[in-house]
């Protein structure tokens, strides 16, 4: 369950309702990643400021192994194994983290760029994207 | 790894690799269910009988609190949080076996029809649908 506050702000959660997370507001876009870790995940992305993303309750992190270098920690819930966001690993990194906009309301996400980043084919020149950008419908997961 | 020339059996699993699945043939189609659990978990079913599927390493359970009869037992990886599949409560070898396509290689589900099951709306009775039909792509998460 996902309720607009006043100021704007959303809040969502896992399923079974052990961590709960808040974000400032609508992200200004989604982002449907095609990279094995984000397709096995299922993460449908947005951005923030790691300072304006509230994160309660209990959530674990991995760190993929099969890279030569990782950028970033996922997280999940230990109860029903939802998705909750990433953080970046390195300090010279952007302030920025990753929620998975999948545990919030899809009536509250409505409108809103969805993107569809291509990190599968990372071969030099490869497209940036690997479908042409749609508008979230909360008619159902589009993403 | 899979790929389109064999299509008869795959082999998927959990990002991280200690959860692996292996079904004997590509699914009827795909389901994008939009309930509350399946919107959460970013799942994308292809549905089997239990003896098609083998299941190897240790998955953790997670049956939902929030409805008064539930049916089903979702499992996810407990290491990278990667849903795997969900299994009847009251299961015998002909039970019906959900295994999320996502964590397959995507060009194997290329043409499949998928799906967009309405329970979010629709949580009981014959499935009601969210939107009309596609051939999954394979070139991403388009669900």
């Amino acid at each position: 369950m996902t309720i607009a506050g006043p100021s704007g702000a959303l809040h969502g959660g896992c399923h079974c309702g052990r961590v709960a997370i808040a974000v400032p507001g609508r992200p200004e876009y989604l982002n449907v990643c095609n990279c094995t870790l984000c397709t096995k995940l299922a993460g449908m992305w947005g951005y923030f400021p790691r300072s304006q993303v509230t994160i309660g309750g209990r959530t674990r992190g991995y760190i993929r192994t099969d890279l030569d270098e990782t950028y970033l920690e996922t997280h999940f819930c230990e109860g029903c194994g939802a998705t909750t966001h990433w953080v970046p690993l390195r300090a010279d990194m952007p302030d920025r983290m990753g929620v998975n906009m999948r545990l919030f309301d899809p009536d509250a996400l409505t409108g809103i760029e969805l993107r569809y980043g291509n990190n599968r084919d990372e071969t030099p020149g490869a497209p940036r994207f690997h479908r042409a950008p749609t508008v979230f419908s909360a008619a159902g997961v589009t993403a | 790894m899979t790929s389109a020339e064999t299509l008869d059996r795959a082999d998927g699993g959990c990002h991280c690799g200690r959860v692996t699945i292996a079904v004997s043939r590509r699914p009827e189609y795909l389901n994008a269910c939009n309930c509350s659990v399946c919107t959460k978990l970013g799942a994308m079913w292809g549905y089997y009988t239990a003896d098609e599927v083998t299941v190897a390493g240790a998955a953790r359970d997670y049956v939902r609190g929030d409805v008064a009869e539930p049916k089903l037992v979702f499992h996810s990886c407990p290491n990278c949080g990667s849903t795997t599949h969900y299994t009847m409560i009251e299961s015998g070898p002909a039970t019906k076996v959900g295994v999320n396509m996502r964590t397959f290689d995507p060009a194997w589900l290329i043409g499949v029809e998928l799906r967009f099951g309405d329970r979010r709306n629709y949580p009981s009775g014959e499935r009601q649908y969210y939107r009309a039909p596609c051939a999954f792509d394979g070139i991403g998460a388009k669900a």
